[in-house]
């Protein structure tokens, strides 16, 4: 059997190096990109409406990429994935299609740990509809504050937008938790699973939330496709974001009216090729062993937290190796910026990511202006531990 | 050493460790908040003048080694100069990111950045206070045109 490394053309040349970059992006599968080649030179063609026998066959390769994500998702039905463009454009089709549906004064709740994604387009949606926006607070660990959810949630809530995963932190929320007091109320409940999909299958039936986004590139896909799933209902429900082609069931110049979903939210020709490396990727992640990975990710991670606990100026924010998180792990160095840090260390060939990670209210609840992170992936391995510990060894004498 | 440890010799490390002396002004004559929206860097330049001259420059440096030192070479070396010769400093920077051309006069100190020329993906730190100088004194009335 192939080593997990063996599967990822960058990883097993090197050219990738130490990659601890894998919540910004994952590195891209063997057999995505093999699913993607074949395509491309032997199948290509719009997909959705030719009848001649390589569109059919276009047709097929699509749509079986949507019921590949569906399977991984844990989808009673593949009709409820819906092809974007990412975990961004998701969101924004959200905002837009069930926003549509939304009065002055009705309230969203956002959690405060949001990525940008998930809190900018429902300020948006605040600015156009004249809803109102309220924050779930995190708790020391970043955690959204469960116990403050009752206390926000009125009448006039319809909506609950909160992350699976934190991709500053890694910690992952009881989402289960704030869909039964959600359902409770009749609120509706968007998760943001950009993260969580790269770290084992999802079951957004057993969480029991209403929509449910991903992103291809953070889950060894390709770029440039993510998917919104949500409950049949409420797509049925859901008015179209963006017109055009292949979205319509009749167009004439008085009226058009709509295709059902998902083909209503994917208007134009969607990104077929990486639809479908993002179905590769969905068949690939569900043949993996994930508690054999899991045991694997979690070792790395208390390997990392030796490291950063062992060295004097440094703070590691989030939750504990114990926690319920993801091997996404933030950290700051007193006196020595993120920036820095990720130069000094990836000038020895470690990959890190320094900034705001697009989480500037979470970067604010813990006073700082930035963190350094790093991320693991199933293709990770000791030798990459040791070289972070190598490479930050070195930058803390530089910068000293 | 690598061009990355050139980056950060004694000389840009201890003019960073003096952006503490900049602090906030009492009678500064124009302010100015830059920023990097995509790393999020944030420098906030004031100046008081005397005169024609820049007097003080104090603010604050939220940003990487870079940042910092680049504004700390500010808050040294704008005091006594004209307003034109301070705002000049933006061109000095510009040149000696662009092809590493040497800044003369009373802005040489800027040649502490040379090795962060050969780094395009940071040129932007060493240059953001200098943009915050520029629009800062570009605002008062009767400036130099930019
Ligand atoms: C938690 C989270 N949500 C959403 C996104 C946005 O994903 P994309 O840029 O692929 O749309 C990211 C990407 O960084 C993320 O980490």
């Amino acid at each position: 059997m192939l080593s997990h490394s063996d599967q990822f053309p960058a990883v097993a040349s090197g050219l990738a190096g130490t990659y601890l970059d894998n919540a910004a992006t994952t590195q891209i599968a063997a057999s995505v990109l093999a699913r993607m080649a074949a395509f491309e030179t032997a199948g290509r063609a719009n997909v959705k409406r030719g009848i001649y026998p390589l569109a059919i066959q276009a047709t097929q390769a699509f749509e079986g990429a949507r019921a590949a994500v569906a399977r991984y998702l844990g989808a009673g039905d593949s009709n409820e994935v819906v092809f974007t463009s990412g975990a961004t454009a998701a969101v924004n089709l959200v905002a837009h299609g069930f926003g549509a549906g939304l009065a002055a004064g009705d309230e969203i709740i956002v959690g405060e740990g949001e990525h940008h994604a998930n809190i900018v387009p429902w300020q948006m949606l605040r600015d156009r509809a004249g809803v109102v926006l309220k924050v779930l607070p995190v708790d020391d660990r970043g955690y959204p504050r469960i116990d403050a959810l009752a206390g926000l949630i009125t009448e006039r809530t319809r909506l609950i937008a909160v992350t699976h995963a934190s991709n500053v932190t890694g910690a992952v929320t009881d989402v289960a938790a704030i869909c039964d007091m959600a359902r409770a109320k009749g609120v509706r409940v968007l998760v943001d699973g950009a993260q969580m999909a790269a770290h084992g299958a999802v079951d957004v039936t057993a969480l029991g939330c209403d929509f449910y986004v991903v992103t291809g590139h953070k889950m060894f896909g390709p770029t440039g496709v993510g998917v919104l799933w949500a409950r049949a209902e409420v797509l049925d429900a859901m008015a179209p974001f963006m017109g055009g082609g292949e979205m319509i069931r009749r167009v004439t110049f008085e009226e058009t009216t709509y295709a059902p979903p998902p083909h209503r939210f994917e208007a134009g020709t969607p990104p077929v090729t990486q639809a479908i490396g993002l179905g590769a990727a969905a068949d690939m992640l569900l043949a993996t062993d994930w508690p054999e990975v899991r045991s694997r990710e979690w070792n790395l991670l208390g390997g990392l937290m030796d490291v950063l606990d062992a060295r004097d100026r440094v703070t590691v924010i989030g939750p504990g190796a114990d926690d319920r998180r993801l091997p996404i792990l933030s950290f700051t160095v007193a006196g020595a910026h993120p920036h820095d840090l990720c130069e000094l260390m990836g000038a020895r060939g470690v990959a890190l990511r320094g900034g705001h990670h697009c989480a500037q209210p979470l970067m604010d609840r813990f006073g700082v202006e930035a963190t350094t992170r790093a991320s693991l992936a199933l293709y990770n391995t000791p030798a990459d531990v040791d070289a972070f510990s190598d490479a930050l060894d070195h930058a803390l004498t530089v910068l000293s | 050493m690598s061009g990355t440890d050139d980056l950060y010799d004694a000389r840009i490390k201890q003019l960073a460790a003096r952006t503490a002396g900049l602090g906030p002004l009492e009678h500064a004559h124009c302010r100015h908040e830059a920023d990097n929206f995509l790393c999020g860097d944030r420098v906030t330049v004031e100046v008081e003048l005397d005169g024609g001259a820049v007097k003080r420059v104090g603010g604050r440096v939220r940003g990487c080694l870079l940042v910092q030192a680049a504004a700390a070479l500010i808050g040294e070396t704008a005091p006594g100069l004209d307003r034109a010769a301070a705002m000049d400093g933006i061109r000095h920077a510009r040149a000696l990111m662009a092809d590493g051309t040497p800044a003369t006069g009373a802005w040489e100190g800027l040649n502490a950045f040379t090795p962060a020329h050969g780094l395009k993906h940071r040129h932007d730190c060493v240059l953001l206070p200098f943009e915050a100088l520029e629009a800062c004194l570009g605002g008062i009335s009767g400036a130099q045109p930019r």
